[in-house]
């Protein structure tokens, strides 16, 4: 066995490579138009009547990935996947923009981000017809790598211009104390999410529009049209549902473990 | 449009798929040629960022210039903002030391003037914002209270009684120590595991899925 191939190692391949069976398995399903019955989630309800009543008002709606940096530099690997799907959702969200006529302000806090948040977004309006729309203006880079300077930018783009909604779904700390009461206060319907627990107490009392946890990687496709990108929504059900009877199975057998004799679960 | 029909988007794919991939190996422990090749890769990220970094510096440089020249709202600020730019510049590679040859730029982030800098300016100022966080979250709360949202409502009450509780007289009193770490050891903690695990979860679907190309975030179709 190489070097630092371990009993854990292999496990955690084997559930990757169950993974990539599902997410196959599903994207056929999706294809086939098999996708079951979304429970609602009022929150991205309510961007979507954002950014068709910004078409008729003009104004524009803000959207943003989160203050989080791709990679692991700020110490918290998920940081980058809600980023991931705070892009996802911003290009989803550009592409409705796009065939409503709604204009957008898009800003970011990470350079990597911004330049694949500028591309997704070009190509969102040019695969609408609307390419002559497109402003590189309106996708903004605001700062790098520095949460707190971020949520100021935000704040600073808050006060220009008046906004019909803002969405920010991503990596948010602390900071978004900040910025998510300035926008209360000047009446800027706010959709938030995030996964960490610093910031979510935040976002609830700032707005009642706030996706929790794994809702922020479900929000793309939500918003999305069409079938397949609701084929993450299978995958991410049946993984979590094997990982709630994971649980349960585990605490039945720590109960019984005793009076049974049974060997005691691994690491316990 | 069919993958295999979009050569672009398919080489694209298959150059994030198989990097990827050989870095998520080097991450299981398959050594070897992968450690070094994940190696470089994640060099080559390095990298890229760094040049990313200099093309995001020009986009918020021009846009701002563009602000000055328009004599847009608040541009007074954006003349800040381009004028700290280019203190930092100076300060974090063009500022002159005394070396043991004479005069030497400075070698890295950690040197006196870029640290004077930060230290002078940078954190007030965001102590200064953190100090608002304070004043921000007791709006936040009353204006919560207002709207009668049962989760907020929730939040608050909770956040009040632990404030309460941190009080030393209150404290003192037998089995308020305990009945909190009780709340924190199982009611607190389990409901941060589960919103933990559930966020895993998706990050682990997401994280896959741009791997195997169902989405493409980092494309420029």
């Amino acid at each position: 066995m190489p070097p630092g191939v371990n009993i854990a190692t292999i496990f955690m391949l084997l559930v990757i490579l169950v993974a990539i069976g599902l997410i196959w398995l599903h994207h056929a399903r999706a294809l086939r138009g098999r996708i079951t019955p979304q429970r609602p989630l009022p929150a991205l309800d309510a961007l979507r009547a954002a950014l068709g009543r910004a078409a008729e008002t003009g104004q524009a709606v803000h959207l943003s990935p989160g203050a989080s940096v791709l990679g692991a530099s700020s110490g918290v690997r998920s940081a980058a996947t809600e980023l991931v799907a705070g892009l996802l959702l911003a290009e989803q969200a550009a592409a409705q923009a796009a065939r409503n006529g709604t204009p957008i302000l898009v800003s970011s806090g990470d350079v990597v981000a911004h330049l694949a948040l500028r591309g997704g977004i070009r190509q969102a309006f040019q695969q609408a017809g609307q390419a002559q729309d497109f402003e590189p203006a309106r996708v903004q880079l605001l700062t790098h790598h520095d949460e707190l300077a971020y949520v100021t930018g935000v704040t600073t783009l808050y006060g220009r211009q008046p906004l019909e909604a803002s969405a920010m779904l991503g990596g948010f700390g602390q900071e978004f104390m900040l910025v998510g009461e300035d926008g209360a206060q000047r009446g800027i319907p706010q959709v938030v999410g995030t996964t960490s627990t610093t910031g979510l107490p935040l976002m609830l009392l700032t707005t009642p529009a706030t996706l929790i946890g794994e809702e922020i990687y479900a929000s793309e496709a939500y918003l999305a049209p069409s079938g397949p990108a609701q084929a993450r929504l299978l995958t991410q059900d049946v993984l979590r549902t094997a990982v709630i009877v994971l649980l349960i199975g585990g605490l039945v057998y720590s109960l019984i473990q005793p009076y049974l004799g049974l060997p005691p679960l691994p690491g316990l | 449009m069919s993958l295999f029909r979009d050569p672009k988007r398919l080489l694209a794919v298959l150059i994030a798929g198989v990097a990827g991939l050989i870095v998520l190996l080097d991450f299981a422990g398959a050594g070897g040629p992968l450690a070094a090749l994940a190696s470089v890769l994640v060099e080559w990220a390095a990298v890229i960022t760094a040049v990313g970094l200099l093309l995001g510096v020009l986009s918020v440089s021009g846009a701002h210039l563009q602000r000055v020249r328009a004599r847009s709202a608040d541009w007074p600020y954006s003349l800040i903002l381009i004028a700290g730019l280019l203190v930092m510049i100076v300060a974090g590679i063009f500022f002159p030391l005394p070396g043991r040859a004479g005069i030497v730029l400075p070698g890295s982030l950690a040197e006196v003037p870029i640290r004077t800098v930060f230290r002078a300016l940078y954190e007030p100022i965001a102590g200064s914002l953190l100090a608002l966080l304070a004043f921000f979250s007791l709006s936040a709360a009353l204006r919560a209270l207002g709207r009668g949202s049962a989760e907020a409502v929730v939040i608050v009450v909770v956040a009040v009684l632990v404030l309460v509780a941190q009080l030393p007289p209150v404290t003192a009193l037998p089995g308020v120590g305990a009945t909190l770490q009780w709340f924190n050891d199982y009611v607190a903690l389990a409901g941060a595991r589960g919103l933990v695990i559930g966020a895993a979860i998706g990050a682990f679907v997401a994280g896959l899925r741009v791997l195997l190309g169902f989405d493409t975030p980092y494309l420029d179709r």
